[in-house]
C-alpha cells in the first residue's frame, strides 16, 4: 500500500541517525541487513520502532507503513554483558562464623552477666594475644583453661554478643572471691587485675610446655632484688631474684612524695620500695631499700597503673580502712621503652642492638649520598671492612652472650627495648568495687576497638591517648605491651 | 459587618459621658436630630418630608467618609423605633415612605437586633439605587445580610424554586458587586458573589454599561486569584465547577493563557459538559505559537496526556521531549560559559559515586567498615544494593556515573539475584529522559544469562522513559512481550516498568496489556503490581472497567492469597484510579464494604483519602481520626462496620493486616490535607497527638504522613521533629522517620539532613538501620540536588496526579518495610521517577535555546486579598537563569524589558522583548 517512490526514514540508534532508504515493497528483512551493515547491530538484536508504522518491534513478515522521513528508534547493540571472572561473595551468603573471621563486621562482645564487666574487658585483651590463644587450642583439660578456649572459639564464630556463663561459672568455682556478693545481693564487681593474676595463675599450671609453662614465657617477668640498708652502710648488699606476670606503676607517688603524671615515673617508683628486715650487723629489725630491676623480659608485658590502695583509717569505728581510688592523670604513650628498668646484663645486650642499629642507619644515610662523596670513601673502605671484621671477631663473645640472654626471654635478637601498646583495660568510676570496666583493643590497621560489654565500636589512638585519667571519665588501668620485632 | 460600628459607638458614649456631657455643637446637633424625629410624626406630609430630608442629610454627610465618627447614628439610636413606626404608619402613597426605609435601613446597621436582616427588609422597600451615597460601611453591612439572607432562604427551600425565592436579593446584589469592583473591594464582591452563588455574574458586564466588563485588564488578575483562592473552601462541588469555569473564562478572555491552563488543569474532568481534553484543545486553538508552546511547557510538568496533533512540535513538548535537552546536558553544553560555571558551583560536572555521599570520612570513626576489609573480594549484598539505589538517585538524568556505564559490568556482579534486578534497572535511572542512548545502553541487559539482569532491564526501559512520549514509544513496543516471559520476576518488572513509563498517560494499549495479568494470574504479587501501574497509568480517571477488574480480584481471590502483604496494592491501584475525584469514588466504597478480608478495609479507606487528596477536606480528616482513635479490642466504627465480626474473629490471626488500614488512615490525613498551607498546619498538631496516644500502628505511619506534608521541602521544624522521631524506641517509627528524612529533604541536598543522616549511618547497628539510611541519603542528594519530586508545582497551586501516585506508592511500601524495601521488591522504589522533574527554571527564547536572564528569586508570600500591589517575593537574590528554585520560593523578572510567556516563573519559560507584545502579557503582577 506504500507509495511507489522510495522512502527515506531516519532511523535512530542512540546518539547516531542513520539514514535509511525503503524502495517500494520492501521486507523488513532487507531493512534489518541494510542496518546491520551500517551499524553492526546483528539482526537478532535488532528491535524498531516506529509509531504507526507497526505494532510493537517489527519483526520479519509484517507490514511496514512508513511515512517519508519518519523516525524510527532502533534498540539493539553487538555488545554482551560479560560476567567478572572472580565472582563475587556476598557478605549475607557467608556463616555466621565465616563472617566474624572475614574482619568485616566488628568481632562479638561479651554480655555482662551481672558484674562482669571487669572480666570482659581483660578476656578481650588477651585475646588479642595470639600465642595464648594457640596455646589455649591445644589443652584438653575441662579446666579454667579449657572453659577459656570454648568461650573464644564461641566468640571467634559469633557476630552477636556471647554469654561467657561456662567460663564465668568455672572462675567463680575455682576462685570463690569472684562469686562475693554484693550489697544488693547481686554478683559484686571485682577487680579486674585481680582476674588478671588469678588467671595466669591457672593458666600457668594447665598451659604445660615440657619443663615452663607458656604463661611465663610470654608473661613473666625475672626481677633482680638488691637489699641495701642504709641504716647501717657496712651491711652488704643482698641481691636476689624474684618472679612476676606485671610490672606496677605507682602513681602515689612513693615514699618521696615524688608527683608522677608518666608512665614511666611511675614505672620507676614501683621497682623501688622498702621493707624491714633484720639487720645481722646492728641485730635489729631495719629498714632496707628494695631497689629491683627486670632481669628477663618476655614478648608480653602488662603494666598496672595502681589505681587502688588501701588507706588505713585507724580514726574510723571499726579501724579498717577504705579502698580507695587514685584519680590522677598519668600519660602514656604508644611505645614503652624498658631500658631504664632492665639489669645491667639486659641493658648492655640492648644497647648493643641500638648501637648496631644506629651503624646500620649511619651506613644507609651514606649509601644515600651522592656519588662523589661516597667515591671519596672507596678509597678507605678495605680498612673499615677489616676493622668491622676485627670489631667482630672481638665482639664475638659478648655478641653470643647477648643473643643467648635474649632469646631465652623469648625476643628477637635485634631487640632494641621497645613495646608497644596494644591493649587496654580501662575503668571508670570513682570507687574501686564500683564503676565500669572497658577493654580496648588496637587493630592491625592501627586503629582501636573498644568493648564496652556486648557493644562493640570504633575507636582512634587519638582517643584513646585520652585515657590518662584526671576525670570522671575512662582512665586506664591494665595496659598490655608486645615487644617490637626487630630492629624498629 | 455592623459589629465594629456598635462597638465604636459604645466606645464613644462612654468617654461621652466621662467627658461629662456635650459639646455645644454636639448639643445643637443632637436637639436638631431629636426636634426632626419628632416632626417626622407630624400629620403633614411637607413638614415630615422637610424633617426627613434633614435627617438623610445629617446621615448621610455622617456616613459619606470613613473616618469621621458617626455621632447622627449615636444621637438616632434611642428614636430608632419611633422612625420604624412612623415607616410603618406611613401610607404606601407618601414619597417619602421609600426615602425614610432607606434612612432606616442605614440606621438598622447598627441598631437592629442581629440575625433580624432590618438592613435587608427596609432597604428593599427603599430605593435600591446608588448605595454607595450611604457610605461604604453600609454597603459592606448590606452584603453580609444578603449572603446571610440568601443561605437562610437556600436552607429553608428544599424544591430549588431558589429563582422565584432570591429574585429580589438578586438584584440587590447586581448594585453591590459593581460598586465593590470599582471600589477595589475584590474580595467583598467576591464574597458576596459567592455567597449568593452567582459567580458567573463577574464574567457580565456593568449595568446600563453594555461596553464596559465588570473584570477588566485593571483587575483581573486580583479577581481571579482571590477567586482561586476561595476554591479551597467551598465544599459544594457545583459551585466549585462554576467558579473555576469563571475564572477559566476571565484569564482566557484577558489573553491570560497560560493561567487559564492552569485552571483546566485545575478542573480536570469535573466538569462533565466539558472534558478537560475538550477545554484544552480549543484553549490551544485559539492562541498563537508562542503561547502554545509555553502552555505545553505547563502540561509537559504536570504529566497531562493532552496530545495536540495539530502541532507536532507542541506535541513533543507535551510528551516532556525536550526535558533531556535542557536537564541533562546543561553543563556540557559548548556555547554557554556561564552553564559550565554554574556547573562548577553546583558540583554537578562529575559523576558521584555513593561514597560522594555517604562522606564517611567526616565521621567520628577513623575507619568506615568498608575500608577495613581483610578479605577484599566479600562483599556485603545489602550495602551494594543500597549504593545501587544511592547512585541511581544521585546520577538520575545525568547519563553518567561511576558504577553502571562504565565498560566491564563489575558493580552488575557485586550484587545479589533481586540486587541484580534493581542494578540493571538503575540504569534507566541513570539514563533517565534520554530514550536512544538509554536504549543502546540498555539492550546488552536484555541479552543476559542471569533473568534477574534481564528483568531489570525491562524496568529500565520503563524507567527511561518515564513521563516522556517518545515518537516510538518503545516501553509498549519491547515490554508485553515480556509481560507474557515464562519467569516471573521478568513479568513483575516489566508490570511495574510499565507503570512507571506510562504514569498518568491513560494509555489504552498498555490497559490492554496490563488488564489481562489482574483477570488471570495467581500470583498475587503480580497482580499487585499491576493494580499499581493500571492505577498510576489512569490515575484519577475513575475508569471503571479497571475498578471492576480489580474489586472482582478482591472479591475472588481466596483469603490466604491476600494474606501476602502485596496485596494492599490492589487497594491503592483502586485509590489511584479515583485519585482527586471526590465522590466519584462513593459508588466503590459501597461495593469494597462488601468485601470481608482485612484488606478491604484497607482499600476503601485508601480509595477514600485519594478520592478528597489534597482538597483539605475537614470531613474526611474527621473520619481518619475516628479510625486512628480505634482501640484494637473495641468494635471498629467506620462506616463499613459489617464485617466487624469477622475481623475480630481474624484479629489474634494476623494483627498487623487488621491493624494496617489504621496507618493508611494516618496517610490519607495528610495526603486530604497536603496542598493547603493552614490545613496542613492543623495536621503537623494532629499528628503530635497520633504519636502521644496512637497504637503502633498508627504511630509508624506518622513520620511518613509527616513527610507527605512536606515533600522537598525541608522547613526546619518538620527536620527536627523528623530528627527527634529517627531515635524512637519503636524500630518502624525510626526506620519510618528516616526514609521521611529522605523524603523531605529529596533532591534539595539538605546540609542539615546530611548532617543527621551521617550521623544516624555512623550509629546505625542493623544492617537494616543502614540500608535505609542510604536510601535516605540517596534520596536527599537526587540528582545531585538538582531534581524535585514535589507533585506541586506552579506556585503549588497544580498538584500533578501521577507524581503524587509515585509518592503514594512509595509510602505504601514504607508502612511494610520488612517485606517490601528490605526484603525483595524494593525495586518499586523506581517508581519515584515518575515523580521526577528539575527543580530548574530555564527561560528560553521565542526559538526555544536557553536564553539566561537576570531573575530575583526569593521566598513567595501570600498576596491575595493584599491591597495595592504588594511585593510577591520577600528577601530575594538577583540570579541568572538557569536557575535552582525550592518548593517554597518564587522568581521574578528582574528587567522591564522582558516579558515571560507563562504567569509563574517555574521550569521552562520562554521570555521575549517586551515591545514585540502587544500588550496580551505584563511581566510584573
Amino acid at each position: 500500500m506504500s507509495a511507489m517512490a522510495t522512502i527515506k526514514i531516519n532511523v535512530k540508534w542512540g546518539k547516531e541517525n542513520v539514514p535509511c532508504e525503503i524502495k517500494p515493497n520492501q521486507t523488513p528483512d532487507e531493512l534489518f541487513n541494510d542496518l546491520q551493515s551500517k551499524t553492526g547491530v546483528p539482526v537478532a538484536r535488532q528491535k524498531l520502532m516506529a509509531r504507526g508504522a507497526w505494532r510493537g518491534v517489527l519483526k520479519s513478515g509484517m507490514a511496514m507503513d512508513l511515512k517519508d522521513g519518519q523516525n524510527v528508534t532502533l534498540m539493539g547493540t553487538a555488545d554482551v554483558l560479560l560476567k567478572p571472572k572472580v565472582e563475587t561473595k556476598f557478605l549475607e551468603d557467608m556463616k555466621e562464623e565465616d563472617q566474624a573471621k572475614s574482619g568485616l563486621v566488628l568481632p562479638a562482645g561479651f554480655a555482662n552477666l551481672g558484674n562482669t564487666c571487669y572480666m570482659n574487658s581483660t578476656l578481650q585483651c588477651l585475646r588479642a594475644v595470639p600465642e595464648l590463644r594457640d596455646s589455649l587450642k591445644q589443652t584438653q583439660s575441662q579446666d579454667l583453661a579449657g572453659a577459656l578456649n570454648s568461650t573464644y572459639a564461641q566468640l571467634d564464630a559469633s557476630t552477636k554478643p556471647v554469654e561467657p556463663a561456662t567460663f564465668v561459672a568455672t572462675l567463680r568455682s575455682a576462685f570463690p572471691q569472684f562469686a562475693q556478693r554484693g550489697r544488693g545481693g547481686g554478683f559484686a564487681q571485682q577487680d579486674a587485675e585481680e582476674l588478671y593474676s588469678s588467671l595466669l595463675a591457672t593458666l600457668a599450671s594447665s598451659l604445660k610446655d615440657g619443663d615452663s609453662n607458656i604463661v611465663d614465657k610470654l608473661f613473666g617477668l625475672e626481677l633482680e632484688e638488691r637489699l641495701s640498708c642504709p641504716e647501717c652502710t657496712e651491711e652488704p648488699e643482698v641481691v636476689r631474684k624474684d618472679t612476676a606476670r606485671k610490672l606496677v606503676c605507682n602513681i602515689q607517688g612513693g615514699t618521696v612524695g615524688e608527683n608522677v603524671s608518666h608512665l614511666f615515673e611511675g614505672l620507676k617508683l614501683g621497682l623501688v620500695g622498702s621493707l624491714e628486715k633484720r639487720s645481722q650487723i646492728l641485730g635489729r629489725d631495719a629498714v632496707w631499700t628494695k631497689t629491683s630491676s627486670v632481669a628477663k623480659l618476655s614478648p608480653y608485658l602488662c603494666v598496672q597503673y595502681m589505681r587502688f590502695f588501701w588507706k588505713a583509717t585507724p580514726d574510723s569505728a571499726d579501724h579498717t580502712g577504705v579502698k580507695c581510688k587514685i584519680m590522677r592523670p598519668v600519660s602514656f604513650t604508644d611505645t614503652l621503652d624498658v631500658f631504664p628498668y632492665c639489669n645491667a646484663d639486659l641493658q648492655k645486650a640492648i644497647k648493643a642492638n641500638r648501637d648496631k642499629f644506629g651503624e646500620r642507619v649511619d651506613i644507609k644515610k651514606t649509601e644515600d649520598e651522592p656519588e662523589e662523596k661516597k667515591a671519596k670513601m672507596d678509597v678507605e673502605e678495605p680498612d673499615e671492612d677489616l676493622a668491622a671484621a676485627l670489631a667482630l671477631s672481638m665482639e664475638d663473645d659478648s655478641a653470643v652472650k647477648n643473643r643467648e640472654l635474649l632469646e631465652s626471654c623469648g625476643l628477637d635478637k635485634d631487640f632494641q627495648g621497645h613495646y608497644e601498646l596494644f591493649a587496654i583495660v580501662t575503668h571508670k568510676g570513682r570507687s574501686a568495687d564500683g564503676g565500669h570496666y572497658m577493654g580496648w583493643v588496637k587493630r592491625e590497621d592501627g586503629s582501636w576497638l573498644v568493648f564496652d560489654d556486648d557493644l562493640v565500636s570504633e575507636s582512634s589512638w587519638e582517643f584513646v591517648q585520652g585515657l590518662k585519667g584526671g576525670g570522671d571519665e575512662h582512665m586506664s588501668y591494665l595496659q598490655f605491651y608486645r615487644a617490637k620485632k626487630g630492629g624498629i | 459587618m455592623d459589629r465594629p460600628a456598635a462597638s465604636c459607638q459604645n466606645a464613644k458614649d462612654t468617654t461621652a459621658s466621662r467627658c461629662g456631657g456635650l459639646s455645644p455643637e454636639d448639643q445643637t446637633l443632637m436637639e436638631g436630630l431629636e426636634l426632626a424625629v419628632a416632626r417626622l410624626q407630624d400629620a403633614n406630609p411637607v413638614v415630615v418630608s422637610t424633617a426627613l430630608e434633614y435627617l438623610v442629610k445629617e446621615v448621610r454627610n455622617a456616613t459619606s467618609s470613613m473616618t469621621s465618627v458617626p455621632k447622627p447614628l449615636k444621637y438616632l439610636r434611642p428614636h430608632y423605633d419611633t422612625l420604624k413606626h412612623c415607616h410603618a404608619m406611613a401610607k404606601e402613597s407618601v414619597p417619602s415612605k421609600k426615602l425614610m426605609a432607606d434612612l432606616l435601613a442605614v440606621l438598622a446597621m447598627t441598631m437592629s437586633e442581629p440575625g433580624s436582616h432590618e438592613i435587608l427588609h427596609f432597604k428593599k422597600q427603599g430605593t435600591i439605587n446608588d448605595l454607595g451615597s450611604w457610605g461604604h460601611e453600609f454597603v459592606r453591612a448590606l452584603a453580609g445580610e444578603l449572603g446571610a439572607e440568601y443561605t437562610a432562604r437556600q436552607l429553608s427551600d428544599k424544591k430549588g424554586r431558589k429563582d422565584n425565592f432570591t429574585a429580589d436579593l438578586i438584584s440587590l446584589v447586581d448594585e453591590i458587586v459593581p460598586f465593590h469592583l470599582q471600589h477595589n473591594a475584590y474580595a467583598e464582591a467576591v464574597d458576596l458573589l459567592i455567597e449568593t452563588q452567582s459567580i458567573s455574574k463577574l464574567l457580565g458586564n456593568y449595568p446600563l454599561r453594555p461596553e464596559k466588563t465588570l473584570v477588566d485588564d485593571s483587575n483581573f488578575k486580583r479577581v481571579c486569584l482571590y477567586l482561586l483562592r476561595c476554591g479551597t473552601y467551598i465544599a459544594d462541588p457545583d459551585d466549585l465547577k462554576c467558579l473555576r469555569q469563571s475564572a477559566f473564562q476571565i484569564y482566557r478572555r484577558h489573553g491570560y493563557c497560560s493561567a487559564a491552563l492552569g485552571v483546566a488543569l485545575k478542573m480536570g474532568d469535573d466538569d462533565e459538559a466539558t472534558p478537560f481534553n475538550t477545554r484544552c484543545k480549543e484553549l490551544f486553538d485559539t492562541t498563537d505559537g508562542l503561547m502554545r508552546k509555553q502552555m505545553a511547557f505547563l502540561l509537559a510538568r504536570h504529566h497531562s496526556n493532552f496530545e495536540y496533533v495539530e502541532d507536532l512540535e507542541v506535541d513533543a513538548i507535551i510528551g516532556n521531549n525536550k526535558l533531556k535537552s535542557y536537564y541533562a546536558q546543561i553543563p556540557c553544553l559548548p556555547g554557554f560559559t556561564f552553564d559550565a560555571d554554574l556547573g562548577r558551583d553546583l558540583d554537578i560536572l562529575d559523576a558521584k559515586t555513593p561514597e560522594d555521599i555517604y562522606k564517611s570520612h567526616l565521621g567520628d570513626s577513623a575507619s568506615s567498615r568498608a575500608s577495613s576489609t581483610s578479605a577484599p573480594n566479600v562483599d556485603s549484598a545489602r550495602a551494594n544494593l543500597a549504593a545501587t539505589f544511592v547512585n541511581a538517585f544521585v546520577n538520575a538524568g545525568f547519563c553518567k556515573d561511576l558504577l553502571m556505564t562504565p565498560d566491564g559490568n563489575t558493580w552488575l556482579y557485586k550484587n545479589k539475584e533481586h540486587g541484580m534486578l534493581a542494578a540493571a534497572a538503575s540504569l534507566g535511572m541513570i539514563m533517565m529522559w534520554n530514550i536512544e542512548e538509554g536504549l543502546t545502553i540498555i539492550d546488552k541487559f536484555l541479552y543476559s544469562n542471569e533473568e534477574y539482569v534481564r528483568a531489570g532491564a525491562c524496568l529500565a526501559i520503563g524507567i527511561v522513559s518515564s513521563s516522556i512520549r517518545h515518537e516510538s514509544d518503545p516501553p509498549i513496543a519491547l515490554l508485553p512481550e515480556h509481560v507474557e516471559s515464562s519467569s516471573s520476576i521478568i513479568r513483575s518488572a516489566a508490570i511495574v516498568g510499565l507503570g512507571v513509563a506510562y504514569a498518568g498517560s491513560g494509555r489504552e494499549d498498555v490497559l490492554d496489556t496490563l488488564a489481562p495479568i489482574i483477570t488471570n494470574s495467581d500470583a498475587m504479587i503480580e497482580v499487585a503490581f499491576a493494580a499499581v501501574s493500571l492505577g498510576q497509568i489512569y490515575t484519577g480517571t475513575c475508569n471503571s472497567d479497571i475498578a471492576s477488574l480489580i474489586v472482582q480480584k478482591l472479591m475472588e481471590a481466596s483469603d490466604a492469597s491476600l494474606e501476602i502483604s502485596e496485596s494492599n496494592f490492589l487497594g491503592l491501584g483502586l485509590g489511584l484510579l479515583f485519585f482527586g475525584r471526590g465522590e466519584k469514588g462513593d459508588a466503590m466504597l459501597e461495593v469494597l464494604k462488601t468485601i470481608e478480608h482485612p484488606v478491604g478495609l484497607c482499600a476503601s479507606v485508601t480509595l477514600e483519602t485519594c478520592a478528597y487528596a489534597a482538597t483539605g477536606d475537614v470531613l474526611q480528616i474527621q473520619k481518619m481520626l475516628h479510625i486512628c482513635a480505634e482501640q484494637r479490642d473495641s468494635p471498629l466504627i467506620f462506616p463499613g462496620s459489617v464485617e466487624t465480626t469477622e475481623n475480630q474473629s481474624a484479629a489474634p490471626k494476623k494483627p498487623n493486616l487488621v491493624a494496617r488500614h489504621q496507618s493508611m488512615a494516618v496517610l490519607g490525613i495528610a495526603l486530604v490535607a497536603t496542598g493547603e498551607d493552614i490545613g496542613a498546619e492543623m495536621t503537623l498538631r494532629t499528628f503530635d497527638h497520633l504519636l502521644h496516644y496512637g497504637e503502633p500502628p498508627v504511630r509508624c505511619a506518622v513520620p511518613l504522613a509527616l513527610s507527605l506534608l512536606r515533600i522537598s521541602y525541608p522547613d526546619y521544624g518538620i527536620v527536627d521533629q523528623m530528627s527527634r522521631l529517627t531515635h524512637d524506641a519503636d524500630n518502624q517509627v525510626s526506620l519510618n522517620a528516616i526514609v521521611g528524612l529522605g523524603l523531605v529533604g529529596a533532591g534539595t541536598n539538605n546540609s542539615r539532613i546530611a548532617g543527621l543522616l551521617r550521623l544516624l549511618a555512623e550509629h546505625a547497628r542493623e544492617p537494616s538501620t543502614l540500608f535505609v539510611v542510604r536510601l535516605a541519603q540517596g534520596l536527599l542528594h537526587m540528582g545531585k540536588g538538582l531534581l524535585t519530586i514535589s507533585p506541586f508545582h506552579a506556585d503549588r497551586t497544580l498538584i500533578s496526579k501521577a507524581a503524587m501516585g509515585s509518592i503514594l506508592t512509595f509510602l505504601h511500601c514504607c508502612l511494610d518495610m520488612k517485606q517490601t524495601i528490605l526484603d525483595k521488591n524494593h525495586y518499586l522504589l523506581y517508581h519515584l521517577a515518575s515523580a521526577m522533574a528539575p527543580r530548574f527554571l530555564f527561560t528560553v527564547d521565542v526559538n526555544l535555546n536557553l536564553l539566561p536572564v537576570s531573575v530575583r528569586v526569593g521566598q513567595a508570600v501570600e498576596t491575595v486579598g493584599q491591597a495595592g500591589n504588594p511585593k510577591t517575593i520577600t528577601g530575594f537574590q538577583t540570579h541568572t537563569t538557569p536557575v535552582l528554585l525550592g518548593v517554597d520560593d518564587r522568581a521574578e523578572l528582574a528587567s522591564d524589558e522582558l516579558c515571560s510567556k507563562s504567569h509563574i516563573l517555574e521550569g521552562v519559560v520562554i521570555v521575549e522583548p517586551e515591545q514585540s507584545t502587544q500588550g496580551a502579557l505584563e511581566c510584573k503582577t
